[in-house]
């Protein structure tokens, strides 16, 4: 009387499912690492590895942020508006009251987490489209930047804070060595945690998560403290690198750290996806520039490569689905 | 109407799904222009009979013929072209469309040489079309303008607007008023005329009796009988229905009254109910019976805080609860197991393990860091408990089959240690043997102290398992019988329009 197919189609879709998305993105990125380093000693130099690292960094802090987001099935595109902000208020902070660094700093996240209040309750409570309020809020944020410093960037920053964005740490420089504590943090958070746990599930079935007595409104506000938090923390290390903060700082972050998420392996209506999925995402896009600086071909070329770059990702994911389709329709 | 005059023949259909036969050789006729209906419990196989003949599913074995030719119908689009449309349950308009577009929708380009659509002639074309039905709806209208039931008419005009042979109507009448049905029945009416045959899917047997001309009964996917309406009635067709299972139906095993767990005054939310009252007792299970639209759902969601209330008290063991939100509700020993699990109980994302302990992750975690061999003995305790057939507990549960599904959605819903338990169809869309498992489970918790809602469409399983059974009709409780008082009929006449 009982399916007795169904133990063997569920072995069958273990198998297809064998390898995750995650680590298809893997294999595709360390083959395409050995190719490089093979062909092109110069990429196998620490330095050459460590500055490819430093480069996209800051972009991978701001997509582990905007892929909680994503995952929570929200949306943020007002996280370059947010480290701009935040970075000028920080720096503003040290240079015109001449505040100690670290508080400067902390005031900074601080603001960024404000900016996520507003974000989310624009959201939750005002109930807009996530992709509509946090486009106005980042128009918001870019006026007031405006507004206040009448674009005049900000400079002459104390010397010890030059080492948030340029120092090295045993050899590793410092905006690397923060990515990795963050990119622990938020795996530890997303995976060992019941808040992470909520995000997911709020990501995968927003109705059932009230139904089963989540706080839903909740946790989707955390969810936007975490990553304007994070968007802020980039913003400032972003000013320290470049020695001055100002209003385009952070304004080319939002849709790689979408599209770095979606390389690896978030998905955009929600409830799927892993950090380390997301760095790797990040990394791949940054990798590509450098290999076609190394290759000696015009920078011209980045964008168009990017985008197929982008399209080859997402589409290997999207052929993968059809085909988890077709072994449920056997089902039926 | 001659015996020969038959346009669409099928024969020998048959159709498994995994653990059910769902249809076993029917074998049925359709004559042109006549009106027949098809009736049957839930489960009987009419659904799977028409969505065969409409191509949207393909029977394993057997044959139709149109006109005495054989016919391959795989597709919807064959069935199209033979001449056979559908209408389902659901409104398929586009809501922001008007009405004449949407009776064109799919030969806007079709009808001119350019890539323009010729408006003039559309709403013309489309006033003809709802002329000869005697629709009085504008085509210029939106549809989103109208109300349920005049789409519905709408969806009519449409199905039948191409050269159209038979028409497979779904249920029409679920959500239309008495007048709208009466409209129905005259559009039917018009279409005989036309010898346009219709295949009328119903639970309403009074409807049977003013419009088919001919009534097909299903019982457990076996075609039991055709019969002249006129020569048929009422009881003749709901013994034929129900069968000789009607005994062991029946069988039911005496309840001791408990304590009084749950009390509701005068519950009222204006466009779902009105005066709500009833009173729920510990180890009672108590059926919420009525078609579906009669206000059983969102009552069930606004005694859980979904919905907010408009008025009425709550009262759990005698005191009185506020409820806001499902979580308030949880935290009152409140469990509800949702009537659509798709949308709003399964986390397709989410493993089995977590679908169980999404609602007390809490209990299984110290300083917010989840204890995984805390969550995995739990979650193994369930599946244990309530037979849940997955390979592991790391299986996404979107790979279970629909009953399985629905015991992880028990589980995580018995996790919450509830008093009072709210379940919304729990055997909807799950196989025969699953639900016997779901009902048996019922049984154990109400067995076990707990007070159970049971809002349910199924005639049967209202019968099979309640202790007291409460009839619903347009956001109004009708009656509020004891198990042994009522039959079928009673229920029937407590509920049908």
């Amino acid at each position: 009387m009982f399916r007795n197919t169904n133990k063997e189609i569920n072995t069958r879709i273990f198998k297809s499912r064998h390898i995750s998305d995650e680590a298809s993105l893997l294999i595709i990125f360390l083959s395409l690492i050995m190719i490089m380093s093979i062909i092109l000693p110069r990429f196998r130099t620490l330095h050459n590895i460590l500055t490819v690292i430093r480069q996209f960094s800051l972009v991978a802090i701001v997509a582990m942020g905007e892929s909680v987001v994503l995952i929570s099935g929200g949306f943020d595109l007002s996280v370059g508006s947010i480290a701009a902000l935040t970075g000028i208020f920080s720096c503003h902070l040290m240079v015109t009251f001449m505040w100690p660094i670290w508080i400067s700093v902390f005031l900074g996240i601080l603001l960024g987490a404000l900016c996520g209040v507003f974000n989310g309750v624009l959201i939750t409570k005002v109930k807009i489209n996530p992709l509509i309020a946090t486009l106005a809020s980042s128009w918001i944020f870019m006026g007031v930047i405006l507004i206040t410093t009448k674009g005049w960037p900000v400079i002459n920053m104390p010397q010890k804070f030059n080492f948030l964005g340029q120092g090295y740490f045993l050899g590793i420089p410092f905006p690397i060595i923060i990515m990795i504590v963050v990119g622990v943090i938020l795996t530890i958070f997303l995976s060992q945690t019941i808040y992470g746990r909520f995000i997911y599930a709020i990501g995968g079935n927003v109705i059932a998560s009230k139904l089963s007595g989540l706080n839903v409104d909740r946790m989707k506000i955390i969810v936007f403290i975490l990553c304007d938090s994070l968007a802020a923390l980039a913003g400032i290390i972003l000013c320290s690198r470049m020695g001055y903060a100002q209003a385009s700082n952070g304004e080319n972050w939002p849709l790689p750290a979408i599209a770095a998420a979606v390389i690896g392996g978030v998905s955009l209506s929600g409830g799927k996806g892993k950090i380390y999925g997301v760095a790797i995402g990040a990394a791949l896009l940054g990798i590509i520039s450098n290999i076609l600086v190394l290759l000696h071909i015009s920078s011209y070329w980045q964008s168009l490569i990017s985008g197929f770059i982008v399209i080859g990702a997402v589409s290997i994911d999207a052929i993968r689905k059809s085909r988890e389709e077709i072994y449920k329709k056997r089902r039926i | 109407m001659g015996e020969h005059d038959i346009f669409l023949r099928l024969k020998n259909i048959s159709k498994a799904f995994p653990g059910v036969q769902a249809l076993d050789k029917v074998t049925v006729d359709i004559q042109r222009g006549e009106v027949h209906a098809i009736i049957g419990e839930n489960g009987a196989g009419k659904t799977t009979l028409m969505n065969i003949i409409f191509g949207a599913l393909n029977a394993d074995d057997g044959t139709m013929y149109i006109n005495d030719e054989e016919v391959n119908i795989r597709k919807p689009k064959d069935a199209l072209d033979c001449g056979v449309n559908m209408i389902f349950q659901e409104i398929t308009l586009m809501l922001e469309l008007t009405v004449a577009e949407n009776i064109f929708i799919d030969r806007l380009f079709q009808r001119s040489k350019m890539p323009f659509v010729r408006w003039k002639k559309l709403f013309k074309d489309s006033k003809e079309i709802l002329e000869r039905l005697d629709i009085q709806i504008d085509p210029k209208a939106l549809v989103k303008d109208l109300s349920i039931g005049q789409q519905q008419l709408v969806e009519i005009a449409k199905a039948v607007s191409a050269n159209i042979k038979i028409v497979i109507m779904d249920e029409p009448t679920s959500s239309l008023s008495g007048s709208e049905t009466q409209k129905l029945f005259s559009i039917i009416n018009q279409l005989k005329k036309q010898k346009v045959s219709v295949i009328y899917i119903t639970h309403k047997l009074d409807e049977i009796f003013k419009i088919a001309d001919r009534v097909t009964v299903l019982r457990d996917g076996k075609c039991i009988d055709t019969l002249y309406v006129t020569k048929t009635n009422k009881e003749e067709l709901i013994s034929l229905m129900v069968g000789r299972s009607i005994e062991d139906v029946y069988v039911k095993e005496e309840y001791t009254k408990g304590e009084i767990i749950l009390e509701v005054k005068n519950l009222n939310r204006e466009e779902f109910f009105k005066n709500i009252s009833f009173i729920l007792r510990s180890g009672e299970i108590l059926g919420f019976y009525g078609l579906v639209g009669a206000g059983r759902t969102e009552l069930a969601l606004s005694i859980l805080g979904f919905y907010p209330l408009e008025g009425g008290e709550i009262y759990i063991k005698g005191n009185k609860v506020r409820i806001n939100t499902p979580n308030d509700a949880i935290l009152n020993g409140i469990g509800y197991l949702p009537e659509d699990r798709k949308t709003q109980s399964i986390f397709n994302t989410l493993t089995v393990k977590d679908n169980i302990t999404v609602s007390n992750i809490k209990k299984y975690s110290d300083f917010s860091f989840i204890r995984k061999f805390k969550e995995i003995n739990a979650s193994n305790e369930y599946i244990q408990r309530l037979n849940i057939r997955t390979p592991s507990v790391y299986q996404m549960v979107v790979n279970l089959s629909g009953g399985n599904q629905q015991k992880v959605v028990l589980s995580r819903i018995l996790d919450v240690k509830p008093k009072i338990m709210i379940l919304d169809e729990p055997t909807r869309g799950i196989d025969v043997g699953a639900k016997a498992e779901v009902h048996q489970t019922i049984k154990e918790l109400a067995g076990s102290g707990i007070g159970i809602m049971l809002i349910s469409s199924e005639m049967p399983e209202i019968l099979r398992i309640a202790d007291r059974i409460i009839t619903m009709r347009n956001g109004e409780i009708t009656g509020d019988y004891m198990r042994d008082e009522v039959d079928q009929e009673v229920l029937l006449k407590a509920t049908s329009l």
